[in-house]
């Protein structure tokens, strides 16, 4: 007998030659067929998923603000008497948890204090090179006696958004824009400076002024056995040790306006970084979108229900020579110890993270 | 009614073909007349979220720790009606909004502690300094985790554009409840586990999508009030860092928008050419048994074979919707294949002092604003320019947006959690000496007419692409925020032409003022008032049609949504109808807002920057001098109201 195809998935009654075709039997096939029809499960659809968006973002404090003022620099000192200086860098926060991470003079701030602490290292697997959290690792002028004395050398902060998810979702998507001013801004509109390169100094290996690698970006589910142990996070992604630059917006040299060459439409209020163009009205100093886009997309990561989803980005903030550069950090003057510092990683660029979840449809 | 019965074979009943065949064949119409609605579907409803963001909250408002955000659900445009008077007016076939869950949480470091705040002073042996910046920003703070119980409510309103045409007497406070939960601080304390991030689930409350909702986060505990009687400067201020907060709804699925009056539609997909989205139907032929002929199985009018083509669909899953490509399948089944959402984008978040505001010491840290040169003896250089933000949305699915909403903030704040004493000078010394309180905080909506909004959403491209260009889509330009001072009544921008709803919040709101004689100068009756703290207002979709469903008007929805090759050529977009600058490959949704001085002809120049902009109160006073604000604590948001589609 020939093959002919045969109902699998509507009802379980077969119905051919040679078997029975009885009411009952009629009756059941029909009865499936009805209940399906008007009650599609979900499981039926072949797209059943619809994209949740989670917007974040904001300009930082300028620090063309702070960095002009060569004069009065040394923000906690200068604080005291009254001024403003550079405020807050929320909410970028340092990824190492010790003694040396809690408010002076309140429990646990002192090695000898009864403070155990959950995560010391609160980022499961992120490091770049020219990053030691464990410290500097030296010997005694013997070779002998190993010793950490703690400090950082460099260092990373992170960013962290967190969310519970009730539902199974998929996380199909991340963008990230680190967001600078064009190169050739004028007007006081070249604000935000970050050239994602290394400086003259480097460590690891890393060839001197050659794209920076410091930025990771990872997303973690907590253990559903020890939620608060990151240790046993399962980590989902984790990007890292990548040239930042090679991520840039576009590969084309964009002008800084649309009046540039080449010319392009804009939106309005247009980007007026070298004040031309408008007549009518103040500019907007800002530049054609400039910086870098790091787009992970089309991940279709499962995360179960119930998940505690953590995605943090991580940026470095280098210490010591490594620090001299012009990118993550920005250089200034102390006055107060007559130090040259560089400082100040999250004020060199704008954030724009967008994360998209695809979540199922739901009875209600 | 895409539903199908049938009749059921009760014993002895005869055995005739229709018995078999109708069933099959009304199955059969539901498919190939893609009718498959949402109430044929298990799980007829789709969710959407109300995500809010904020870098951090910290105790600097006035009143205490405690930060709200107002947002609104308006009908999708098919289903949006007002009756004569204007109110509301509910169609049987609007689609409810439930309530599902809400999820909160802030970043504690991965460790039972609360954060020191950035204005935290309690330590002599960090550096600390009364205004800011401390050295401690950022730590742990293990006993404070004790002060960090948090409250969490969604409170309703009727928006005031309901109440008729302007003045608006009507009462800016929410005056219902929805939901609310309190988190006591020890479920940030466990060792082992810790409700952060935290869920409520299964809340299910019916929200009237006509009505303003107010999400509202406090945190008392922030503030360190310290020890009665003591005057020390010594402060364990706390914040809590990266907020993040998740509202889930659920909406019924609906169709999805087609023709080509949709703007920046694909003309072209997988049904074919000038398509607009149309959908087309898979052939489904049930063959019926001629009348008294044998009902058989494996005959091309068998039983088997007639069922066989039912199953053959369920098989091969049934199409709807879009795919990452803007693209529709050849053939479709399912007729509601959309659902209500909303994008929510944050506007000037992250500010230096959490606002920002109008005295140049505290506006030069907003960037491209300019830059002190000297605090000891202020000096100011700032620029002509405008306070700017904006926020790029890369999009990664199909979109028609049908409304889109400013939520505009006033919210007042102490600057530097400055409140007056005699031990430290305050921040500002210009003029009026250190205790000159109106030169310290923001907390006034700006009494000048020569302030002015605008903003915009468009769509772009050019990431990692060829052509770089955008397409405007939406968009409002209002001015004078507080009026012009001449009303009898409070009064802001976009009255009668953008506003929708003003919402109070606080329990310090913003001042304003009104009254004033036409010269400027304060009246007989004039009248220093209490404004409101947020307002919403409608941006207006780029026209082709100024009169579809809206608070104010609206146009027809516009399509976005990243093409391919087959559905790059694209409907024409705007009054002036032309075919979309991005060319079918839009990337990201962009969010432009800013705020600008001009004097009245509308000319930009030195005297006309914001803090240097005449005030109507005192045509001579500044308002720098006024404590004004540009932006209230915690920033702004644009609500992006869009119709999305099943995807996978």
């Amino acid at each position: 007998m020939a093959w002919k195809p045969n109902p699998r998935v509507i009802t379980k009654e077969q119905f051919s030659d040679g078997t029975t075709i009885d009411g009952n039997r009629i009756d059941n096939a029909l009865q499936d067929v009805v209940d399906r029809v008007n009650s599609v499960p979900q499981g039926d659809l072949r797209k059943r998923w619809v994209p949740i968006t989670y917007v974040a973002g904001w300009s930082p404090q300028s620090p063309k603000y702070w960095y002009d003022d060569t004069a009065l620099v040394g923000r906690p000192t200068n604080s005291a008497l009254g001024r403003v200086y550079p405020m807050h860098r929320w909410p970028w926060m340092h990824t190492v948890n010790n003694s040396s991470q809690v408010a002076a003079e309140t429990l646990g701030s002192d090695d000898t204090d009864a403070v155990r602490f959950t995560n010391p290292f609160r980022l499961k697997g992120v490091n770049s090179p020219c990053i030691h959290p464990f410290g500097a690792l030296e010997l005694d002028y013997e070779g002998a006696i190993p010793f950490n004395d703690k400090s950082d050398v460099s260092e990373h902060y992170a960013w962290t958004r967190s969310w519970f998810l009730e539902k199974p979702s998929i996380l199909d998507s991340i963008d990230l824009i680190l967001e600078t001013d064009h190169a050739s801004a004028t007007l006081g509109a070249l604000v935000y400076q970050n050239r994602f390169k290394y400086g003259p100094v480097t460590i690891d290996g890393v060839t001197p002024e050659s794209d920076d690698m410091g930025l990771v970006i990872t997303a973690a589910v907590d253990s559903e056995f020890a939620r608060e142990d990151r240790n046993l996070a399962d980590i989902e992604i984790l990007r890292r040790h990548f040239r930042i630059n090679n991520d840039t917006i576009s590969a084309q040299s964009l002008p800084s306006n649309d009046l540039g060459s080449p010319t392009y439409y804009d939106m309005e209020p247009p980007a007026r970084p070298n004040g031309v163009g408008l007549t009518n009205g103040p500019y907007s100093l800002f530049s054609t979108l400039q910086g870098v886009c790091i787009r992970l997309n089309n991940l279709n990561i499962p995360i179960h229900q119930n998940a505690r989803l953590r995605i943090s980005v991580a940026i470095p903030k280098y210490s010591g020579d490594v620090a001299t550069n012009t990118g993550w950090n920005h250089e200034q003057t102390t006055v107060d110890d007559g130090e040259v510092t560089f400082d100040e990683p999250w004020y060199q660029q704008k954030m724009h993270m967008t994360v998209t979840m695809l979540e199922e449809v739901m009875r209600g | 009614m895409a539903k199908i019965t049938r009749k059921r074979l009760t014993r002895g009943a005869r055995l005739k073909p229709g018995h078999v065949s109708t069933p099959l064949e009304d199955a059969a119409l539901v498919f190939s007349g893609t009718d498959v609605e949402s109430e044929q579907m298990a799980a007829p409803m789709a969710p959407f979220c109300v995500n809010l963001t904020l870098p951090y909250l910290g105790h600097e408002p006035y009143g205490g720790a405690k930060h709200s955000v107002p947002f609104t659900l308006p009908p999708l445009q098919e289903f949006f009606q007002l009756d004569s008077s204007g109110a509301p007016f509910y169609t049987p076939d609007l689609p409810p909004v439930k309530l599902k869950s809400v999820s909160f949480s802030f970043d504690q470091r991965a460790e039972p502690a609360a954060i020191a705040s950035h204005l935290w002073t309690f330590s002599d042996e960090g550096s600390t300094g009364k205004y800011g910046y401390s050295s401690e920003q950022g730590k742990l703070y293990f006993e404070g985790v004790s002060r960090l119980m948090v409250r969490l409510s969604i409170r309703e309103k009727s928006p005031a554009i309901f109440a008729g045409t302007p003045p608006y007497d009507y009462p800016y406070v929410p005056s219902k409840e929805l939901w609310s939960t309190t988190l006591p601080a020890s479920a940030f304390a466990g060792d082992a586990l810790r409700a952060n991030p935290f869920i409520q689930t299964g809340i299910d409350v019916a929200v009237n999508p006509y009505s303003t909702l107010i999400f509202t986060m406090e945190c008392p505990g922030l503030e360190d009030m310290g020890e009665a009687g003591v005057s020390d400067n010594l402060d364990a201020h706390l914040v809590l860092p990266s907020i993040e907060v998740s509202i889930k709804f659920a909406s019924t699925l609906v169709t999805r928008d087609v023709g080509a009056n949709i703007q920046n539609i694909p003309a072209d997909g997988g049904s074919g050419k000038n398509e607009y989205g149309t959908k087309t139907g898979p052939t489904v032929t049930v063959t019926a048994p001629v009348a008294a002929s044998k009902i058989e199985a494996d005959t091309a009018d068998g039983v088997c074979a007639n069922i066989t083509v039912i199953d053959d669909q369920f098989r091969e899953k049934l199409e709807g919707g879009y795919n990452k490509y803007a693209d529709t399948p050849p053939t479709e089944t399912i007729k509601d294949d959309a659902a209500y959402d909303v994008i929510a984008v944050p506007l000037f978040q992250g500010s230096a002092h959490g606002g920002i505001a109008c005295h140049p010491t505290y506006l030069s840290t907003w960037p491209y604003m300019g830059s002190v040169t000297n605090l000891t003896t202020p000096t100011w250089a700032m620029e002509n320019s405008s306070v700017f933000d904006r926020r790029i949305v890369p999009i990664h699915h199909s979109y028609t947006l049908h409304h889109a909403i400013l939520a505009w903030n006033w919210t007042p704040w102490r600057v530097l959690g400055y409140t007056p004493d005699t031990d430290v000078a305050a921040p500002i010394s210009e003029s009026g000496g250190k205790f000159n309180y109106n030169l310290q905080g923001a907390y006034t909506i700006p009494p000048s007419t020569y302030i002015h909004l605008e903003c915009q959403v468009g769509i772009g491209t050019g990431i990692r692409a060829d052509n770089f260009n955008y397409e405007s889509v939406a968009g409002l330009a209002i001015s004078a925020p507080s009026g012009t001072g001449l009303e009898t009544y409070p009064s802001g921008w976009g009255e009668g032409t953008t506003l929708i709803d003003r919402i109070n919040t606080s329990s310090s709101p913003p001042g304003g003022w009104m009254g004033l004689d036409a010269g400027g100068t304060p009246g007989e009756d004039h009248t220093a008032v209490a404004m409101w703290n947020w307002e919403l207002h409608q941006l207006e979709p780029r026209a082709n049609d100024s009169d579809g469903p809206g608070y104010h008007g609206n146009s027809e929805p516009i399509f976005m949504g990243p093409g391919w090759s087959t559905t790059q050529e694209r409907t024409d977009i705007g009054s002036s109808p032309a075919a979309p600058r991005t060319e079918g490959a839009e990337q990201w949704i962009e969010v432009r807002c800013a705020v600008k001085s001009t004097d009245a002809a509308g000319d930009p120049g030195e005297e006309y920057t914001i803090p240097n902009a005449s005030t109507f109160f005192d045509p001579s006073g500044l308002l720098r001098n006024r404590a004004s604000m540009v932006v209230g604590y915690g920033g702004c948001y644009v609500y992006l109201i869009c119709k999305k589609t099943l995807t996978r």
